[in-house]
């Protein structure tokens, strides 16, 4: 899940990405305009956090561009300015949700992890797939209801091919949705972390809930008919 | 009186009737003299063929044979035109055969004078002219006598009325022309003022602050300054909500920053508690200042603009940011509504509003707005649990929060309760039939 944060103010952008990648995000972040614009435009982004009151190009021109680039992901704005018709016009310009300076952090994080669980079609704070399941919220990954322990990156890799379950998804993607920018890229690790998914996922090796289409990437099946088999499993082990 | 036009028009019409009445007697004056004058001429040449053709015999009577008279009508009985000659006496020495009854002359002319009057017998009027002469007959002997010729004056008088008639009936109606022809002046002349007082007057009802249309040299430096009024009230109003939105800007990220430090796990709860309820003191007076002083308020000439854009647009805003509770907004608003209400204020009214119904709401918010008597009537309502008892009155007041778990409500409300009054209007809390809370608006017209 990569995050995109455009905030002119130092201290709030490094709070606000602290928060996000303490939350599982990989977060890159501006406080200009122009470079914002850029990094907006040009990167795959998952989520947009926007101050309204930039410098340079405004969150305004930043949103508008971005949807008039065809890029629909979602734009959360930041602003200070709490008058209606300020955010309306934010609203009306393409963003999806607004948050008024100042606010509590658990609130941003609860409004981006809605945006985001939305954009990808999910109701639920819960992702599932099969007897797997992701709590975007708590950040916790259940199998066959039995906690799992993930690293950071494990998480971002399950939690992207769960938002993209039975989608075909390239290791460049999943590069690009885990790592920031200006980090070291190595798409090698992506096999790495997926083995070591698998065998956290399914240390028997007899589910195999991450398929690999060679040369073309991975598929999180999105485990419907097992959905079922698991849950009869389950309650066959409770009793 | 207390119109130009009917000061005028009352001022034209004094200085109408009394040209036409001065105008209508010298005319009748200088025409009657005129026709005394022309009958006098008459007279005078009927006497001087009388005395032409007079014979006085040597014992001082006065003959005329009716033969030589010089016009007929003196020889028929009651013709209307007789001559007379009276002796020194008074006594008639000879009549003229269309006299029939004798004349009474109250007075007569000294010799060699002419004396014109209208004496009044029994019947009629006459018009009379008399001359006074001697005559010195062959023997010597002196003798004096007064020559009388008269008329009779029904056809002059009935002449004279009916000159009179038409002089009158032709100058009242060109009174009555110049009136009316006066009444169209001032239609035209006064219509551009009639024009600036309409436009006045439906400003509010136009979208665009502004009086439109070119007015004459008297009026339009009027317009021209009423216009530059309005778009400055305008301009100083968006400027001052910029400089309220950047203060707002400069105070609201550091305040964030120290929001976000509150959530330091670093520090004692028993620090971050306080700081956390201060920042929130802060921004709530903050909050509740800009937005006061952001309000318009009422003003004169406000421009009308319509109820239902601004509640439609807000609720697809709103409805983007409720997505997750999936709360329905429903706009029952014509789209005829219209009020002389500011823009920002409304919108800040019913996004206040409808954000507070949708946050204590169960997933359905309704928007009513209608105008009665010209007054503004809007009704917010939810479909959740309504205000508690007792307690709405002060969650009008400033700073009251019903439930402090949730941030804003009470501020929400006071701020709404600010804007309403700042349009004398009322604002009142009840609860809907359904249950949920209804927050009912009334601004007035005037």
């Amino acid at each position: 899940m990569r995050a995109l944060v455009i905030e002119d103010d130092v201290d709030l952008r490094e709070q606000i990405c602290a928060q996000l990648r303490s939350d599982g995000f990989a977060v890159d972040a501006t406080g200009e305009g122009e470079e914002g614009l850029f990094f907006a435009t040009e990167y795959p982004i998952d989520i947009a956090i926007v101050d309204l009151g930039l410098p340079g190009p405004t969150g305004l021109d930043i949103i508008r561009e971005v949807r008039e680039a065809g890029l629909d992901y979602p734009i959360l704005i930041l602003t200070a300015r709490s008058r209606w018709q300020d955010k309306v016009e934010g609203l009306e310009t393409g963003a999806d949700d607004y948050v008024v300076k100042p606010f509590q952090p658990e609130e941003l994080t609860a409004r981006i992890q809605a945006l985001v669980r939305r954009s990808r079609g999910w109701a639920q704070p819960k992702l599932e797939s099969g007897d797997i399941v992701l709590d975007t919220a708590r950040q916790e990954v259940f199998v066959a209801e039995e906690s799992v322990e993930l690293t950071a990156y494990e998480y971002r890799v399950l939690e992207h091919l769960m938002l993209h379950a039975g989608e075909v998804v390239s290791k460049t993607a999943l590069t690009e949705h885990i790592y920031e920018e200006n980090a070291e890229r190595d798409s090698n690790v992506i096999e790495v972390f997926v083995r070591r998914l698998r065998a956290k996922l399914d240390p028997e090796g007899t589910r195999k809930p991450i398929e690999t289409l060679r040369g073309r990437g991975y598929r999180l099946s999105r485990g419907l008919s097992r959905n079922a088999d698991a849950t009869t499993g389950a309650d066959a082990t409770d009793s | 009186m207390n119109s130009l036009r009917a000061r005028l028009l009352a001022a034209t019409a004094v200085l109408l009737l009394a040209f036409i009445v001065l105008t209508g007697v010298a005319l009748e004056t200088a025409v009657s003299e005129r026709a005394d004058q022309a009958e006098h001429d008459r007279l005078q040449g009927l006497s001087y063929a009388l005395l032409g053709s007079a014979e006085i015999t040597d014992d001082g009577g006065f003959k005329l044979a009716p033969r030589v008279l010089p016009e007929s009508d003196l020889t028929r009985p009651d013709s209307g035109l007789y001559a007379l000659v009276l002796n020194e006496d008074g006594e008639t020495v000879w009549r003229s055969p269309s006299l029939l009854d004798p004349v009474d002359m109250p007075s007569l002319p000294a010799v060699g004078e002419w004396q014109f009057m209208r004496i009044y017998p029994e019947k009629g009027t006459l018009i009379t002219l008399s001359f006074g002469f001697r005559w010195v007959t062959d023997g010597g002997e002196d003798f004096r006598y007064t020559l009388v010729v008269a008329e009779d004056a029904s056809t002059f008088i009935k002449q004279m009325q009916r000159f009179r008639g038409v002089l009158w009936a032709l100058l009242s109606a060109s009174a009555l022309v110049l009136l009316i022809v006066e009444l169209l002046i001032l239609r035209w002349g006064l219509a551009p003022l009639r024009r600036l007082a309409r436009n006045l007057s439906t400003l509010q009802a136009h979208e665009k602050r502004r009086i439109e249309g070119r007015y004459p040299d008297e009026i339009q430096p009027l317009v021209s300054n009423l216009n530059t009024m309005l778009s400055n009230d305008q301009a100083r109003l968006t400027r001052y909500r910029n400089a309220l939105g950047d203060l707002a800007h400069s105070l609201k990220t550091p305040m964030a920053v120290l929001r976000g430090l509150a959530e330091d796990q670093r520090l004692e709860e028993s620090q971050r508690k306080p700081l956390r309820n201060q920042l929130a003191r802060m921004n709530d007076i903050l909050d509740y200042q800009l937005q006061k002083a952001a309000a318009a308020g009422k003003r004169s000439l406000t421009a009308s603009i319509s109820i239902a854009p601004i509640a439609e647009k807000l609720a697809r805003a709103l409805t983007k940011v409720y997505a997750e509770d999936g709360t329905r907004f429903r706009v029952h608003i014509d789209t005829g509504v219209k009020a002389p209400i500011d823009e920002g204020d409304l919108t800040e009214l019913l996004g206040t509003l409808m954000d507070n119904a949708a946050k204590y709401g169960n997933g359905q918010v309704d928007v009513r707005a209608e105008t009665r008597d010209g007054d503004l009537h809007m009704q917010i309502d939810d479909n959740g649990q309504g205000f508690g008892d007792g307690s709405t009155e002060r969650l009008l007041e400033r700073g009251v929060r019903a439930d402090t778990n949730r941030e804003g409500q009470g501020l929400g409300l006071a701020v709404a309760a600010e804007i309403v009054r700042s349009y004398t209007g009322e604002i009142t809390l009840t609860n809907c039939e359904n249950g949920g809370a209804r927050v009912a608006i009334v601004l007035p017209a005037g």
